[in-house]
């Protein structure tokens, strides 16, 4: 089954929109989908007051959503999903993906904070860039990123990964500051730039294809080891808490 | 008539030893304040009656106009703005939120562009800390990190830090030492026995070294850190380590610098670790006089300090997401009420072209930039000078809040609970 949303309008004030995920919409018929609930500011509005609604096919097993148009203004969109698509074929707001556990989401734009928010499984494609503490966890909470892979094609915001405990993350592009920050597992590997990595590490892995901006001063040089065809140095830190996470890098300051 | 132990309505220190003369209703002299305290309790110009603004123009109007007004427009508004708060009393902050759950609004007060980073921080791990009166008579270490309180708090080491001489600390400032870090040469660093200057935006690799000293690693530590010697940060470490009884106290040099909140986390860090080696506390420097009031207040009602967001019907926390600026930066919302705060003076642009945009609610004593950009103006009453109430000192002790004249004007507390049953009123209709 395969449906598709098309906003009727441009929205400021944003749409929290969690009940949009493939198994919320699975088996579902037009007027059924139309009639899920959103928070549009502090109303309760219904699904079909906010977008035009297209349905095709039936089958049960495959349900993919498609976001037509400008989701900059939606959050939420497939927070908790555990299979199905969805795609996107433009920006979206905060929170996309948040606590997944399975299925995949492509966003075709750029998504904005909080981007698969202590996932658990499953797959988050942001082809644009992503905002700060993609693949993060929230307030106070021990965990991030519990599992499940993101990529992310563009740059990436501050504070990758933040409190991850496992999955992996790819950033094709740069990074902000402090990506890893109190990580305890998992894997980041940032292909471009990034400032001030491992932050509080505990244990995982991280791999700066690029150059690291500015080192904490807190990880032991290892030595250099081949990772993915490139020799690259290998830190091992944060030591301001005896941590044990690795942290392979390509360039470091003055060089 | 002389009034003593008058508590001073301006900074976070809330001193509460002033002594007041008033004369045919009208403080005519203030003693024992510092110069901002007098400045603030003589008083200046005040709004004298509620106004709306018609054709571009602030008309005055009755209390009950605007009480109305407000009402209808916050009513209306699909994701309405609460934010102020910091200077006025916890009894206006829980008819406030009150209010902000009857609307499903975003309630937000100072703290989102002050220390809310060092609220966030507290929330993963924690604040090993005590009352002011403890650091009084105990301390023999004073760090400043990133505050200028002799020109923020200026009564702040005479009253509570360096000077006094307490009951473990009886040689006064002789047996105290005081360290400053900071960007740059403060008024704070005169008074000051060492002073280490941190290049801008390196708190966090300066904070990541003590820590890696301290936890025995100094020799993957570099040279250099931060535009500080390595000779210098293990000076420091030995310093912190060999003190009876030390304090940190951090201002917005540390919240507001590059890594923000992480900044504090990795203090907190350091000042837990030491405490393995003496006793070792950490408090923020909050600046105005009740905005760690709201927080308290906040948590208590919602079980969120600030940035609550209660759109949903249920409260829902998250700065930068749900905190005044960012709403405003970008245009969610569609109506902002202010209260006993002054965003127009201290938001940024591109929130200060957007309130210009929107309907805007002033409650506040007096006319301030915000003033130019309200729709609805509602004068109230000086909380501290002419309303009592409770107010929370920066290190959470609760003291009450003395009325010392009578007033023109209702209380913020008066107001909003006037506005709530005219929202109430306009939702039964």
């Amino acid at each position: 089954m395969r449906v598709t949303l098309t906003p009727k309008k441009d929205f400021k004030v944003p749409v929290e929109a969690e009940t949009i995920k493939p198994d919320n919409f699975a088996g579902k018929n037009k007027s059924e989908i139309e009639s899920i609930a959103l928070w549009h500011g502090n109303k309760e509005v219904k699904l079909g007051s906010l977008f035009d609604v297209k349905v095709e096919g039936v089958n049960k097993e495959e349900t993919k959503i498609v976001i037509e148009g400008d989701a900059s203004r939606i959050k939420r969109i497939g927070e908790g999903m555990t299979s199905g698509e969805i795609m996107i074929n433009g920006n979206v707001d905060m929170h996309c993906g948040a606590m997944m556990s399975g299925g995949k989401i492509i966003v075709k734009g750029d998504s904005d904070a909080w981007a698969g928010r202590e996932m658990i499984g499953g797959e988050l494609v942001v082809e644009g860039n992503a905002g700060n503490y993609l693949g993060a966890g929230y307030w106070g909470a021990e965990k991030g990123m519990g599992g499940g892979m993101i990529r992310v094609h563009g740059d990436a915001g501050d504070y990758v990964g933040g409190h991850m405990g496992d999955g992996e993350i790819i950033v094709k592009g740069s990074a902000g500051l402090l990506p890893g920050l109190d990580m305890s597992g998992g894997k980041i590997t940032i292909e471009g730039n990034t400032t001030l990595p491992g932050g509080e590490m505990k244990n995982g892995m991280m791999v700066i294809k690029g150059k690291v901006l500015e080192m904490l001063p807190s990880f032991r040089f290892e030595g250099e080891e081949i990772v993915d065809s490139l020799k690259l140095k290998k830190f091992t830190g944060d030591l301001v808490r005896r941590g044990s996470g690795t942290l392979y890098v390509n360039l470091i300051p003055g060089e | 008539m002389i009034i003593t132990d008058v508590l001073c309505p301006f900074c976070g220190a809330l001193c509460d030893d002033i002594v007041v003369e008033v004369e045919k209703n009208k403080i005519i002299e203030v003693r024992e304040a510092c110069e901002i305290g007098v400045s603030k309790m003589m008083g200046h110009e005040r709004i004298a009656t509620p106004m709306i603004r018609e054709n571009g123009e602030l008309k005055e109007t009755t209390y009950e106009n605007a009480i109305d007004k407000t009402a209808e427009i916050l009513v209306n508004s699909l994701r309405p703005l609460i934010y102020g708060w910091s200077s006025t009393t916890c009894e206006a902050h829980r008819k406030g939120i009150e209010l902000a759950e009857e609307l499903g609004a975003v309630i937000d007060n100072t703290a989102s562009v002050c220390h809310g980073p060092s609220i966030l921080a507290i929330q993963n791990v924690g604040l090993p800390s005590c009352t002011l009166g403890q650091i009084k008579n105990r301390a023999d270490l004073i760090i400043y990190w990133g505050s200028n309180q002799a020109e923020a708090h200026p009564r702040h080491m005479s009253r509570y830090t360096s000077f006094p001489r307490g009951f473990f600390s009886e040689e006064g400032r002789r047996g105290k030492k005081v360290v400053v870090l900071d960007v740059r040469k403060t008024t704070t660093v005169e008074v000051a026995d060492d002073f280490i200057q941190v290049a801008p935006g390196e708190d966090y690799p300066v904070l990541s070294a003590l820590r890696a000293i301290l936890a025995g690693e100094e020799n993957v530590v570099p040279s250099c850190v931060g535009g500080v010697s390595k000779e210098k940060l293990i000076e420091l470490v030995e310093k912190m380590k060999s003190a009876r009884f030390g304090i940190l106290f951090f201002g917005l040099g540390l919240t507001h610098s590059r890594g923000r909140y992480n900044n504090v986390v990795n203090a907190i860090s350091l000042v837990r670790e030491l405490n393995a080696h003496t006793k070792f506390v950490i408090m923020p420097m909050r600046g105005h006089y009740n905005v760690t009031g709201f927080n308290q207040v906040c948590t208590w009602e919602t079980g969120f300090p600030f940035a609550v967001d209660f759109s949903r019907g249920q409260p829902w926390y998250n700065p930068g997401e749900t905190s005044a600026v960012d709403i405003l930066n970008r245009e969610e919302c569609d109506a902002v009420l202010v209260i006993a705060s002054d965003p127009g003076a201290h938001f940024p642009k591109k929130s200060i072209e957007f309130m210009a945009k929107i309907p805007v609610i002033q409650i506040d004593p007096y006319p301030n930039p915000t003033t130019e950009l309200a729709d609805v103006v509602i004068p109230s009453a000086i909380a501290g000078i002419e309303v009592e109430g409770t107010a929370y000192r920066m290190d959470k002790v609760p003291i009450r809040l003395r009325k010392i004249i009578e007033p023109n004007h209702l209380s913020d507390e008066e107001i909003l609970s006037r506005v709530l049953n005219k929202v109430r009123e306009r939702r039964g209709e």
